[in-house]
Order: structure tokens, then sequence, then C-alpha cells
């Protein structure tokens, strides 16, 4: 068993709500296993998480992290449509790459709940809302496009690696253990 | 080869949704997050047609009928998969999930060889 590699694939749900579902197995489940599976509505940029690693199913609803940041920013008097995210959208749209865009939206449910598990994470998210949101609406409102593109695909290369990987590999890690 | 392998994830799916057919009655609530109790039977009952009809292309060699209606299938499943996670354990969604998705790429691995002779 700990020698099982975890299984990922992703999937088109017939779905409502969500377009695409990426299913994550800690083996072959048709064996005893655990999985995660985030179910991706590519429209409103927010997921459904359903994670049975921890011995109970828990589901949790998750947005982008800059959403989430201009929530954190903002409380109550938070709106979808503020400035800096009509900004960002705006240039999403017309520069980001499709296949980053993808990406993005796949990786991004998981480095929120991962920052969510985070005990730093209103310092975090002050971060990603100063250094990453601010500084990329600097560059876009002064047409520095190419500044802006590199700042944001660095930050989620960067913010995959830190949150993204250690966060998934440390809970399938935490079930092989489990169940050996 | 392929023919063995095909048919050994089909059987599964065939012979998990026959057992899921008879447990269904442990489904007390009508919404199971996004489907009713009705549509997960519908939904059993169309896959396990379709994919028992895959037997047969497999026999006559005509894999392309197959991928026809792979991806119908594909998110049919996936939709269980989510609708049912708590209930794993009686359903095996995932395992019929992952069985599927072991078919497509057998299926991707022969047309990409072309060996359906």
């Amino acid at each position: 068993m700990a020698d099982d590699k975890p299984i990922i694939k992703a999937t088109t749900p017939n779905s409502q709500k969500y377009d695409t579902k990426i299913d994550i197995y800690t083996n072959d489940p048709r064996e005893e296993h655990e999985s995660i599976h985030i179910a991706i509505n590519s429209d409103d940029k927010s997921a459904h998480i359903i994670d049975t690693t921890n011995g109970s199913t828990e589901h949790s609803d998750v947005k982008c992290f800059l959403t989430t940041a201009c929530m954190r920013h903002y409380y109550s008097n938070f709106n979808d449509n503020c400035y800096e995210l009509k900004i960002l959208r705006w240039f999403r749209d017309k520069f980001v790459d499709e296949d980053d865009i993808k990406h993005y939206y796949e990786i991004a449910p998981i480095i929120v709940e991962a920052i969510n598990n985070e005990k730093e994470n209103e310092t975090i998210y002050s971060y990603i809302y100063h250094d990453i949101i601010e500084y990329c609406i600097a560059q876009i409102e002064n047409k520095n496009f190419e500044e802006a593109y590199f700042r944001y695909k660095n930050c989620i290369l960067a913010f995959e690696e830190k949150f993204a990987r250690p966060f998934l590999e440390k809970k399938l890690v935490n079930v092989l253990k489990l169940s050996r | 080869m392929w023919k063995k392998d095909i048919n050994e994830n089909i059987d599964y799916i065939i012979k998990q949704i026959e057992i899921n057919l008879n447990n269904i009655n442990v489904l007390e609530k009508e919404l199971y997050f996004e489907m009713s109790k009705k549509q997960i039977v519908d939904c059993f009952k169309k896959i396990f047609i379709t994919v028992k009809k895959w037997k047969q292309y497999i026999d006559n060699n005509d894999i392309y009928s197959i991928q026809k209606e792979y991806k119908e299938i594909e998110s049919d499943v996936s939709e269980l998969e989510l609708c049912l996670v708590e209930y794993d354990n009686i359903f095996h969604c995932e395992g019929i999930s992952y069985s599927l998705h072991k078919i497509g790429n057998i299926l991707i691995e022969i047309l990409d060889n072309k060996e359906v002779d």
C-alpha cells in the first residue's frame, strides 16, 4: 500500500453547476482508499471540494485566492465587482493565455484551502492583496502589461509550489500511513 | 490483450451497477447534492445498458462505437461520483469512475496505435 501512487484524473461532470471535476485517489479506488474531489465552476470561478481523507466527508466551497484576498481586505464592504477584480478580469480576458487561465482555476481552489489551513492566513492574504493585486493593478494602469503578467504568473507558480503541492502531499501521505 | 483489459473493466462496472440497483433503497432522501433519487436510478440504468452494449462492440472489434458513447457516459459517471461520494462504501462510484477511466486510456492507446483489426 505504501508504494501506491496517488491517482489524479479530470472529467466533465453532467452537472448544472460544475464544468470540471478533478478526482484524486490515494490508490486504486476499487480497493480501500481515500479521495479528494474538486468540482469547478469556470463561470463564477468557484469550486466545491469534497475531502474524505480525514476519515469523514468534508465539504467546502472556495473562490479564487485573488477574490478571497479582496474579500478579506474589504470584509463586509466586499463587492464581487470591485475595481481590483474588474481590472484583473479585464486583464485576464485580454492578455492571459488560455492554458494559464485553465491551470489557474484548477489549482486556485487547492491553494485557497491550503492557505486557509495556515495559522498566518490573514498575513498571507494581506500579502496577496498588497504585493500582488495592488502591484498588478498599478502595472496595468501604467500599461506595463508584461510586468503584470510576469508577477501574476510567478505568484501562481510560487503559491502552487509553496502551498498546493505540500498540502496535497501531506494529506495523501497521512492517509497512506494510516492505511499501512 | 486489449479486449481482455477492457472487458475486465466493463465487467466491474456492470457487476457494481447491478449491486447498486439492488441497494438503491439505501437512499432515503429525495436529493443527493445535485441529483434526485430518480435521476440517480435512471442514470445507473442508462450506464448499465450502454456499457453492456460495449461488450458486443468489442466482440466485433468496433472500438469507434465505444469511443462515440464514451464521453457522455464519462460525464454521467462523473456526476454520480460527485453526488454519491458520501455513499461510496455502498455504491463504489469512485471505482466505477476509475474503471471507466481505464477503459478510456486503453481506447486512446488503441486508437493512437491503430491496432483495431
